[in-house]
């Protein structure tokens, strides 16, 4: 049994009156609803075939075999090494975007290391890493 | 099952009195968490839009707490939303005229401010039982189901929240007055 409300609350908690037409405007979404739903005989095989496509790209490939090691090109020089280049010619975001090459190796760093160092790839199996070995060159 | 429950399932009219009955109360309950007249209709409609979604599986006799139950958690997710938006600075906290603010016409700018300051430092299991208690016209029983909380606590919780509003209305309309003990 709910008691009636105390007076100084039902002070605090006036009723209000909401927008007027809220029952039309619910006919209107009700309606739009209806008309957007596809019929199960669509929708269905378009959802199998999204399915499809998910199930290709996501599905595990088989690593590679292990003598394919040492005779796998070496992947697209990436754009960590060059970050430190000359931001003016050679802006690495760009390289990032493909909008300029990026530069033959090996790869000379930038800034007051440039003469001291240069970088030479090492392959490895994984193709998302790239392995770079550092080595000093003889001062000028 | 009892022979007194209905079978699941709505139809378009029972969906519509359903609006015409709850529309108003359940408009009061949503704007005390949002304090926006046009987003609290928004959200009453949406409650609705979930409603029809859901009519099948829905007891008639289980209706009114269903759709209670949709308005109120949406309200509360909004409101949280809101506030982490105002966190980082993507909203404004902006004062709101009776246009967005239809209480404040009739209880005046200032008290309107106090009340919902104290409305809103309630804890939300305070807040959502006092907020139902005193505009969702549903009963005990009622609000005990839409909250999923045994009906003593129903009560114990509209006591407490009614007292904690008492008191912070009177601190604000007393500021010099020292605060009572505990």
């Amino acid at each position: 049994m709910k008691p009636p409300p105390d007076d100084d609350l039902k002070d605090l908690f006036v009723t209000l009156e909401p927008p007027p037409g809220g029952l039309t405007r619910l006919r209107a979404r009700r309606d739009q609803a209806r008309s957007t739903a596809r019929p199960w005989w669509i929708a269905a095989p378009a959802g199998l075939v999204v399915a499809a496509i998910a199930l290709l790209v996501l599905w595990p490939r088989p690593p590679p075999p292990s003598g394919s090691i040492a005779a796998s090109p070496p992947a697209v020089a990436p754009v960590d090494l060059i970050a430190d280049r000359d931001a003016v010619s050679l802006p690495p975001t760009w390289i990032g975007l493909g909008r300029l090459p990026a530069p033959a190796e090996p790869l000379s760093l930038a800034g007051p290391s440039a003469l001291a160092l240069a970088a030479h790839r090492v392959p490895v199996a994984d193709q998302a890493v790239v392995f770079y070995m550092l080595e000093s060159t003889p001062s000028p | 099952m009892s022979a007194a429950e209905a079978a699941p399932g709505l139809g378009v009219a029972e969906v519509e009195r359903l609006f015409v009955d709850l529309e108003r109360p359940l408009f009061n309950v949503v704007y005390r968490w949002l304090w926006d007249r046009d987003e609290a209709a928004e959200l009453v409609q949406e409650a609705f839009a979930r409603l029809w979604q859901a009519r099948a599986r829905v007891r008639p006799e289980g209706a009114r707490a269903f759709v209670y139950r949709i308005a109120v958690n949406l309200a509360a997710s909004r409101r949280r939303w809101r506030a982490l938006r105002r966190f980082v600075a993507v909203d404004d906290a902006r004062d709101a005229g009776p246009d967005v603010r239809p209480d404040v016409a009739i209880l005046g700018a200032e008290r309107a401010a106090a009340v919902r300051e104290a409305i809103d430092a309630l804890p939300e299991k305070l807040r959502r039982v006092v907020i139902l208690c005193e505009v969702s016209e549903l009963s005990y029983a009622e609000i005990a189901r839409v909250l999923e909380i045994p009906i003593g606590t129903v009560g114990s919780r509209r006591n407490a929240a009614a007292e904690r509003l008492r008191r912070r209305l009177h601190a604000q309309e007393n500021p010099h007055e020292a605060p009572a003990g505990r």
